[in-house]
């Protein structure tokens, strides 16, 4: 396990190196620079040419890439170009709150599609299972930012049971924090739920199918056993890459979210510097993605390892 | 005992009406119901609806439903050919990769794999980033953030067949290689193509809205569903139902989408299409 | 047969039929009837989808749904099989009448111990289970069946073991609770020809050790024959030949089984350049036929000029000389007995 751990950790290496140059390169593709861009053609030319040399743009290309990705690994993202704040502190002020939407979410949703995942593919074709797939064939068909909208009118607007949006900081009014968390965690939870039951559903009967599953039915093992032992431990290993991908997933759907809950997380920051590009921002912030995107799916391979022998030993 | 083939295909039926319905709705509507998309009346702003206003105003007094019809010709325009954009540059890196394997497939599969972790929202943001926000952008991006999808699967269907006899014959009777991808391999894996393209359409239509719903999509005074929901969104508490309303359409159209596609794929499978058959 | 004795296993009429459409059926094992007496080696030979193997499941009650067995009479150790409930045909399982698996590594779940899953049986089966003791047999199985290094096998995931080792794996598995009856369902056909013949006499050994009944299930006649007692030919669902393997062997009676037999690579034959193999593939069983299964086939239908009788009635199985049953038309008409190869060169009087 750990020689596989510490090959799979050495691996991810030059994909973040590979990260790091799309962050980078991806966002400069297009002529011209960020403070083109900003000051567009209204821009005094001097003025121009002294904010080029400040950030450091008229430099060539390659070299700002080193010295960008030097500072970035100090945690140093350099000034946002719109606000003049450091990037640094200013992800690291919102990245709690990110944090803590896509992890009430994922409760959420795991408390909802792993359970209801094993109960429909553990009686496939039966009432249970036709009812949650019909449910989440509807479910994967509407936008989170969607649900939220009809959470909002409905909980807010006509029940007036919760804010339609908002943020208190946990440490400074725990109750208000989780109160608020409450609804934009459900939706993200809820609208990502139907993807999740779905792979787990199709993994549960996959494996139902798998001959050591009726061998186990042919050696006399009791129902449970088999239900628990045997299938649902086989179906595990695969589920921790399903999970893996699916935090992906949350972390992408936390951008509406945020947005339409006003929750102050990373992609309000986000969308804001593509709209008015900021580009160092806009760089950080893929970098930092990205990167949180390996690591999550590292984990989950790393777990899929630890719980599948046949990857393990390999 | 159930017979999935035959409810797949109806279920698919259904979508396909529904998916019918709202193509002409875009195509004629505009058209029938003659009232510019884009003409400001300021006295008749947030309008309930109304004999006048089907759907009532926005915020602009713009009719709703004019602007409803003009975006699902936008959103559906830009949805096909970002359907149509991923499809050929995911076969042609996932064929490429795929037939000549070696160091290209090496590396092809890495970057493809390292782009399938992203979801698709955020490669699609990022493209945003790099081109400015617009209608052609809004297509480049949906179709960028699903080509490594699209590419991994055709690249895996394409492995699968490589080495089939039929096209080693074809290799032995020195056929080209261009000639081999058209005649052996691309009708190969057209079946997988086509499912494939048809599950892009519901993800292409979420995307869209999403981008839109972010700013970052169509910008106004263009109306797509995107930009109309990006609208909603502060209009949300005072007019909720006419807030809802793009957003409805775009789950209608995504679930019918979804529907012909699950059809396509029962009905290219044959271990859903003929179960219980098994002896 | 032994009709003084209640036999071990008595099989009557046994049928397991699926659906074909809403309101159809058809019968992958239809009106079976065997008997398998206390320490006898039934060897049940056909090829794949002859039903051999739902035989076997149905006689445990595995048999996946939507499949229905019935039968005049499934009786084991005197007790009615389908008349008991599913807890406590489950008890059976296992533990009086005990299943060895074709693919023994599809067989063992991947990301479970060997031992520790081999160990469940014991496990489920148990009033007061206890794990020690249970690991415990399962190194005495493990042992009984000359698996190398059982305390580290033990602990081995089966991906890790060579295929002949997870064939005893799954043997020591049946071993566990010391059932009457072992059902072993082509126990060798994914081994070597040298691990073959370990398993085969193995299974021979633990037979004259313990005393167990086995029914030995394979598509190559010449696989069964090494130690069965009886041997029971199956096609189409139906049983077509059975009697005593000497007897078989040396005269079969049904054209099918004379094809198997020049079909089989036998032990003492040559290797010839080209192996005979029985032209034709078995017919669907989803259309309803009222003749004779094997006629598409037959060679003697075909000498015959297709006789009516084949074609307008199935044959039942009678008795033929030397206590064996087949089920043709034409048994009686002095074919000349003469075994492997003498219907492909067609020496018909």
């Amino acid at each position: 396990m750990l020689r596989y751990a510490a090959i799979r950790i050495a691996t991810t290496v030059p994909l973040l190196v590979a990260l790091s140059v799309i962050a980078f390169f991806g966002i400069r593709l297009l002529p011209g620079d960020p403070i083109g861009a900003m000051l567009g053609i209204a821009g005094n030319p001097e003025l121009v040419d002294k904010l080029r040399h400040r950030y450091g743009f008229d430099l060539p290309l390659l070299q700002q890439y080193v010295i960008w990705l030097a500072a970035a690994l100090r945690g140093d993202f350099g000034v946002s170009v719109s606000s003049q704040q450091e990037i640094g502190p200013l992800i690291a002020q919102r990245f709690p709150a990110t944090i803590e939407l896509m992890l009430a979410s994922f409760l959420i949703a795991v408390g909802i599609a792993i359970p209801g995942g094993i109960v429909a593919g553990m009686n496939e074709g039966g009432r249970i299972d036709r009812t949650l797939s019909l449910l989440s064939f509807i479910g994967l068909g509407i936008p989170s930012f969607f649900l939220g909208m009809l959470f909002i009118v409905v909980f807010s607007l006509w029940l007036r049971v919760v804010p339609a949006g908002g943020y208190q900081a946990f440490a400074a009014d725990p109750v208000e924090n989780l109160r608020l968390l409450l609804m934009p965690a459900a939706v993200m939870g809820i609208a990502s739920a139907p993807y999740l039951l779905r792979l787990t559903r199709s993994e549960v009967i996959s494996i139902r199918r798998e001959p050591f599953v009726a061998y186990a039915f042919a050696r006399g093992l009791r129902a449970r056993t088999i239900q628990v032992r045997y299938i649902l431990r086989a179906a595990l290993p695969a589920l921790m890459s399903v999970l893996g991908l699916y935090i992906g997933l949350l972390l992408a759907g936390s951008i509406t979210i945020e947005i339409l809950f006003t929750w102050p997380g990373m992609a309000r920051l986000f969308v804001g510097a593509v709209a008015q590009r900021d580009y160092a921002i806009v760089q950080a912030l893929i970098l930092l993605y990205g990167c949180l995107f390996v690591v999550i799916n590292l984990a989950a391979e790393l777990a899929q390892a630890a719980l599948d022998p046949r990857v393990r030993l390999r | 005992m159930t017979f999935p083939a035959s409810s797949q295909s109806l279920d698919a039926r259904i979508g396909v009406g529904i998916l019918g319905l709202i193509v002409v709705a875009a195509v004629a509507g505009p058209v029938l119901i003659g009232i510019d998309p884009n003409s400001i009346d300021v006295t008749a702003r947030m309008q309930s609806p109304s004999a006048e206003h089907l759907l009532g105003t926005d915020s602009l007094g713009r009719d709703l439903l004019a602007r409803l019809l003009q975006g699902a010709r936008v959103s559906l325009m830009i949805c096909l050919a970002a359907v149509t954009l991923a499809t050929l540059i995911g076969s042609l890196i996932g064929i490429v990769s795929g037939y000549i394997g070696g160091v290209v497939d090496l590396f092809a599969a890495r970057l493809i794999d390292l782009f399938f972790a992203i979801p698709t929202l955020l490669v699609a943001i990022a493209v945003v980033a790099a081109l400015g926000p617009s209608i052609l952008t809004t297509i480049v991006a949906i179709a960028t953030a699903y080509s490594p999808t699209y590419a991994r699967v055709i690249r895996g269907a394409v492995v699968s067949v490589r080495d089939r006899p039929f096209v080693e014959s074809s290799r032995v009777a020195g056929a080209s290689t261009s000639r081999i991808l058209r005649l052996d391999i691309v009708p190969a894996i057209r079946p997988v193509m086509i499912v494939q393209s048809t599950a892009l359409v519901g993800a292409a239509l979420i995307d869209e809205a999403a981008l839109g719903f972010l700013g970052l999509g169509v910008q106004p005074p263009t109306s797509s569903w995107g930009s109309l929901l990006s609208a909603s969104r502060d209009v949300l508490l005072f007019h909720p139902g006419l807030a809802l309303i793009p957003g409805l359409a775009v789950v209608v159209t995504v679930i019918a989408s979804n529907l012909i596609g699950e059809g396509i794929r029962a009905a290219g499978d044959p271990r859903l299409a003929q179960r219980g058959a098994e002896a | 047969m032994r009709s003084e004795i209640e036999p071990l296993l008595r099989v009557r009429d046994l049928s397991v039929t699926f659906p074909a459409a809403p309101d159809r059926t058809y019968a992958v094992v239809e009106r079976v009837s065997f008997d398998v007496g206390r320490g006898e080696i039934v060897g049940l030979v056909g090829e794949s989808g002859s039903g051999k193997s739902m035989s076997l499941l149905s006689i445990l009650g595995a048999v996946p749904r939507p499949g229905l067995v019935s039968a005049t009479s499934l009786s084991f150790e005197g007790r009615d099989l389908l008349a008991l409930s599913e807890p406590a045909r489950r008890e059976l399982r296992g533990s009086r009448i005990a299943l060895i698996p074709a693919d023994a590594l599809g067989a063992l779940d991947p990301v479970l111990r060997v031992g520790e899953q081999t160990a469940d049986v014991i496990v489920d089966h148990d009033a007061q289970p206890r794990r020690s003791i249970a690991t415990a047999r399962v190194l005495e199985a493990f042992r009984e069946v000359s698996l190398p290094n059982p305390k580290s096998r033990f602990r081995s995931y089966p991906h890790q073991l060579s295929g002949g080792m997870q064939q005893r794996v799954v043997i020591a598995a049946g071993l566990l609770l010391t059932p009457d009856l072992l059902l072993a369902d082509e126990p060798t056909t994914a081994l070597d020809a040298t691990i073959q013949a370990q398993v085969l006499r193995l299974l021979a050994s633990i037979r004259e050790t313990r005393g167990v009944s086995i029914i030995l299930v394979s598509h190559d006649l010449a696989t069964v024959a090494m130690i069965s007692d009886r041997i029971l030919v199956m096609y189409a669902a139906r049983i077509v030949e059975s009697g005593p393997t000497l007897a078989v062997m040396s005269a079969p009676a049904h054209p099918y089984t004379r094809a198997l037999l020049a079909a089989a690579p036998t032990l003492d034959r040559e290797i010839t350049t080209t192996l005979p193999t029985i032209p034709g593939a078995p017919p669907d069983l989803r259309v309803s036929d009222q003749g004779c299964r094997f006629r598409a086939r037959c060679p003697v239908f075909e000498f015959l000029g297709a006789p009516s009788e084949c074609v307008s009635s199935d044959p039942p199985l009678r008795p033929v000389a030397d206590g064996r049953l087949a089920a043709c038309h034409h048994v009686d008409e002095g074919f000349p007995v003469v075994g492997a190869g003498t219907l492909a060169s067609g020496s018909l009087p």
